[in-house]
């Protein structure tokens, strides 16, 4: 039933419209004298149109508009103007205080009738499209959530077989992916890509699951060789993610080939220059490093935190991008409190 | 049927269309609303308070021309024109015009009861 609120301190104007208002279909007037009645009536009652007086005792039309508009959920409802006064001046303040249409009194009930069915009908098919579009939008929602849940449970997969191999090693996965997650937040990625940044990167070293044993617990030196065959796990990962479907299986599998290569090129396996390198295998890079630096191997005791961030602000233009450098430093309160989340108790084995 | 210049019933009975009582309860209403109009604006006359004038002139212009009461909607509108532009000139005058239009309304509607009533 649309309800039509009608406020007119005139009775007999009231019983007119209210007349007119009857003929339009499942439509009811709601009329009242009093303007003050009216608003209190109109912020607990839904409306399809609200026709008001200018010339009032309380107060003016313009400011019944005023305040009707600011109750919650009317912004949108048409308003009709009824006056006797045809000023020109008035008709502008109605419509810029939020009136939808002018009329002069005296009403032509066939006009009236007419302009009113039209905001009827338009606010209804408004409300049916906005109805519509919050129900396909929770759809989508729900649907996308899903989603991210089950890219989420194939990541979540891969990383407690990281993790039953060397806790150690998937906890630094993890801090590595919070520390990420942060400094993408500092650059203004979206909340989107944020959230699949810290998914993604949560397997950026599932590659070093193909790595010898041999060669990923030394805790001498690397040979050349070595070196060569532990580089290979970021082909290895990539190779690993690189068949999943959803985008998130796609992002990890570019930050695991990509999350060795440098800004000048030098790093590996594609020696990437610049932005040719993804901007989420950039972001994870320096996470990596930063994460790896403030870890305790067998071989050496942690960098400081201080020390960490000098080690990679000298190493801005080289093997990092100086524009994550800065996010990077901007973020440190953030970064700090993400690798608090994932303490580094004990000495990790892995390289 | 009334005199055009007195009551023009056109516009309500389009939005009346059959309904002959309904149209003679509004115009019952209208009269004695108009009356309570006509009184406030006595009173303001009385204490020379002329925005009191040009509000209830206002409310009676607006509300009989919606009933299509002419003579009532003419004098009303020159009344409002007038204490609008802050003028008293001719107020007194017009307001005894105003009673003696509302009361030739109140015959026409009165003749209109019946004649719809019998």
């Amino acid at each position: 039933m649309n309800r039509v609120l009608v406020i007119d301190d005139h009775e007999p104007n009231l019983m007119l419209y209210a007349r007119v208002i009857s003929k339009i279909a499942d439509t009811e007037a709601f009329t009242f004298l009093s303007a003050n009645a009216g608003l209190a009536w109109a912020g607990m009652n839904e409306t399809s149109l609200l026709l008001v007086d200018q010339e009032m005792a309380e107060f003016s039309g313009l400011e019944f508009i005023r305040l009707f508009r600011a109750l919650r959920g009317r912004t949108e409802t048409p308003i009709i103007m009824l006056t006797g006064n045809a000023d020109r001046e008035l008709r502008r303040e109605a419509l810029r205080s939020g009136a939808s249409a002018f009329l002069t009194k005296p009403v032509d009930p066939v006009e009236f009738l007419a302009i009113a069915t039209n905001f009827i009908v338009a606010y209804n098919v408004r409300g049916e499209a906005v109805a519509r579009a919050e129900s396909n939008f929770a759809h989508v929602k729900s649907l996308t959530a899903e989603l991210t849940l089950r890219d989420r449970e194939e990541v979540e997969l891969l990383y407690g077989v990281a993790e039953l191999r060397d806790k150690r090693a998937a906890e630094h996965m993890a801090r590595t992916a919070l520390i990420a997650e942060r400094i993408g937040r500092k650059i203004g990625l979206s909340q989107v890509e944020l959230e699949a940044i810290a998914i993604a990167t949560r397997v950026h070293d599932i590659g070093k699951l193909a790595v010898p044993d041999r060669i990923l617990y030394k805790t001498g030196r690397l040979t050349p060789e070595d070196r060569t065959a532990l580089n290979k796990h970021a082909g290895d990962g990539h190779a690993m993610l690189k068949h999943g479907r959803s985008a998130i299986m796609k992002l990890a599998a570019e930050i695991a080939l990509s999350h060795h290569e440098r800004y000048d090129g030098k790093g590996y396996p594609g020696g990437l220059r610049g932005d040719a390198i993804p901007v989420a295998a950039r972001i994870v890079g320096l996470a990596d490093a930063f994460a790896a630096m403030t870890a305790r191997r067998p071989w050496r005791e942690p960098m400081t935190v201080g020390h960490a961030v000098e080690e990679i602000e000298r190493q801005s233009g080289s093997h990092f991008a100086p524009t994550l450098v800065g996010a990077f430093r901007e973020a440190m309160p953030d970064v700090l409190e993400a690798r608090a989340q994932v303490p580094d108790l004990q000495p990790a084995i892995v390289r | 049927m009334p005199d055009k210049a007195i009551l023009d019933l056109s516009r309500l009975q389009e939005a009346f269309d059959d309904d002959v009582i309904g149209i003679a309860d509004l115009l019952d209403m209208a009269l004695a609303t108009g009356r309570k109009h006509v009184a406030k604006m006595n009173e303001g006359i009385h204490d020379r308070a002329i925005e009191t004038v040009a509000r209830a002139a206002h409310g009676i212009k607006g509300s009989a021309s919606n009933v299509g009461a002419g003579n009532v909607t003419a004098v009303a509108t020159e009344i409002d024109r007038r204490a609008r532009a802050g003028t008293w000139d001719g107020i007194e005058q017009l307001a005894h015009d105003l009673e003696a239009a509302y009361a030739e309304l109140g015959t026409t509607v009165r003749a209109y009861r019946i004649e719809v009533t019998s």
